[in-house]
């Protein structure tokens, strides 16, 4: 997306990183490593030259009341987007690729379409696939203004996929 | 605060974020084998130890660091973000690191106040 206001612009940048292994035909685990892939699919402006840009003040250190980021609204977002876009899916490594991208995108523009005024979304997907039992673990921690800023995390899975979806919003002060 | 100017210092640095992610998983989980009932203390250890050393770049930058760590036992993992912030000022940057039992992402999102 390409919002401009005088003086200054946000545009989206989307980066996707698959993790995957490969398996042989007769279900034996092939081993060689993993293979980790990372495409960048949004604009990237680091040819540019770094603009030094005045933005006008706004006096403002909180976003209005109906505007901070609500917890609820974004999570059951979160968990229709994943369920409309998962109830169906079987994990394969190529089609998972795409779908996992797809996923956070679509998140994305929903929670930008709430209208959360002066906030930087970020939101990340995590799609994986269930046969093999895998244990998995994660975390995350973030340094921010605890009065405005939030996440949620959200999870689905169906028999042979599960998916972790982490939406985090910032304020822009 | 009148002007707000995007320079050199204030920009993110993907090289010296990914050497402070790097160092921070060796120390933590080094040599370990996957041990299911300390993940959870390893994942907050990475966590903690990458932002307190991005803390101490005394950037003007808010951070967000995930850590997914997964056994090796051949199941996939695929990984997608979006990101709607400013393009000239944020970024983010991913490490993977891996021994003989266990993978480890680390994911560094720094976004510019």
């Amino acid at each position: 997306s390409d919002a401009s206001t005088p003086g200054r612009k946000a545009r989206g940048s989307i980066a996707a990183a698959k993790f995957y292994h490969t398996k042989t035909g007769s279900g034996q685990i092939n081993d060689p490593g993993g293979a980790l892939e990372i495409t960048s699919l949004g604009e990237r402006s680091n040819d540019m030259p770094k603009k030094s840009y005045r933005i006008e003040n706004t006096y403002k250190l909180e976003p209005d009341e109906d505007k901070v980021f609500r917890v609820c609204d974004v999570e059951k977002l979160a968990e229709g987007v994943l369920a409309e876009h998962l109830s169906k899916v079987e994990y394969d490594p190529v089609t998972c690729r795409d779908v996992s991208q797809t996923v956070a995108i679509d998140i994305l523009e929903r929670v930008k379409q709430m209208g959360f005024k002066r906030y930087k979304i970020i939101t990340n997907v995590s799609i994986g696939s269930l046969r093999e039992k895998p244990g998995m673990q994660f975390g995350s921690r973030c340094l921010w203004n605890k009065n405005t800023d939030n996440f949620v995390s959200v999870k689905y899975s169906n028999t042979s996929i599960f998916a972790v979806a982490m939406i985090y919003g910032l304020y822009f002060e | 605060m009148d002007e707000f100017q995007t320079g050199e210092e204030t920009a993110f640095v993907t090289d010296e974020v990914t050497n402070i992610v790097k160092e921070a998983i060796e120390s933590t989980i080094g040599p370990n084998a996957y041990q299911h009932n300390k993940v959870n203390q390893w994942t907050s250890n990475v966590v903690e130890q990458c932002l307190n050393q991005l803390t101490k770049l005394g950037k003007p930058f808010k951070y967000i660091v995930t850590c997914v760590i997964m056994q090796k036992n051949g199941a996939g993992l695929h990984t997608a973000s979006s990101c709607f912030w400013d393009n000239g000022t944020d970024g983010s940057c991913t490490v993977r690191w891996e021994n003989k039992t266990m993978y480890c992402i680390v994911s560094v999102f720094g976004l510019a106040i």
